[in-house]
């Protein structure tokens, strides 16, 4: 199926589950699950805590759906809906986290440069990286993995973290630093 | 740093001093806290070792953008909680996005509160005043 296609679908999901088909939602939740809890599993850093951010992100959409306007995609709709519950969850549970990045597993398209060598390198990397996100102090890792792996603007992570955009980017910062100096004898 | 730079001039800092702040400059570019100052940008242009660490630090920056196409697998059905008739503490995704926005919204409950127990009292005394 091609991705035009899969896009049609999910416009198509998002307008049923607005006018409240309740089965369409269910299916666009499928479909979204998996990035929703891989999200929340790097937020929270607790993989039974992240069930419980899934689940109640996936709730709080159904019953939010009606009012998304299509002003992002849904995906990134949902990201935003699931860091806001992650940040109230993460905020009630007083259990350490007790996550490890390298412990993600890696999608096989995830390397389509066809070269082993460099597919290699690139997983060196990426588990160099996971396991200098892990090091990260937890404020300092939101940051990253919303600016960085998720793309997210300044703005974005600064209302979802309840933070100013001056705060956002020198956290950010100081990560950057901080995972140069882990990463320095890898990269 | 521009007006720093300029008042001591770069040439008269040892050149690793002068690395270090382009690099420390190169990742306040890319966290979006700084501009690099011109004269670091042609220190750049012409230092190897700091065109050496921008190629690093684009690598790293490449592979945690790639670490998107990674997910992980779903424990279990996550959407069976949907067929669930649960109740939820508000229906707005927004609510849920602000940690500080609670005690505000309590405080300001308890002040509301207050202020109308307060207006019942006067309320109450001025009837009395008027009756008596």
């Amino acid at each position: 199926m091609s991705g035009e296609r899969v896009e049609a679908d999910i416009s198509e999901l998002v307008e049923r589950s607005r006018r409240g088909d309740r089965a369409a939602f269910g299916e666009l939740a499928r479909l979204h699950q998996h990035e929703v809890y891989t999200l929340a599993v790097r937020l929270v850093g607790d993989r039974t805590l992240a069930a419980d951010v899934t689940q109640e992100a996936l709730i709080r959409a159904w019953k939010a759906i009606g009012r998304f306007r299509g002003d992002s995609s849904f995906g990134t709709w949902l990201y935003r809906v699931t860091a806001n519950v992650a940040w109230t969850l993460k905020g009630r549970a007083a259990r350490k986290a007790t996550y490890h990045l390298d412990q993600m597993i890696r999608q096989p398209h995830a390397d389509a440069s066809g070269n082993p060598e460099v597919a290699g390198e690139r997983a060196e990397l990426r588990a160099a990286l996971k396991g200098a996100l892990s090091r990260l102090p937890h404020h300092q890792r939101a940051i990253v993995i919303l600016k960085d792996v998720y793309g997210w603007t300044h703005k974005e992570i600064a209302d979802s973290m309840s933070i100013s955009v001056a705060a956002s980017k020198v956290r950010l910062h100081r990560a950057h630093l901080r995972l140069r100096d882990l990463l320095r004898e890898v990269v | 740093m521009s007006q720093l730079l300029a008042r001591t001039g770069i040439d008269r800092l040892p050149r690793g001093a002068v690395c270090r702040m382009t690099r420390l400059a190169l990742y306040g570019v890319e966290s979006g806290t700084l501009a690099i100052p011109p004269v670091l940008e042609r220190h750049r242009d012409a230092c190897l070792l700091c065109q050496a660490a921008t190629v690093r630090q684009r690598h790293v920056m490449r592979g945690l953008a790639s670490l998107r196409q990674e997910y992980e697998p779903v424990p279990y059905d996550m959407t069976s909680v949907l067929d669930q008739p649960v109740q939820v503490a508000s229906d707005d995704p927004a609510d849920a996005s602000s940690p500080r926005r609670r005690p505000v919204v309590a405080v300001v409950a308890s002040a509301a509160s207050i202020a109308a127990v307060g207006l019942v009292v006067v309320a109450g005394r001025r009837l009395r005043s008027q009756a008596s």
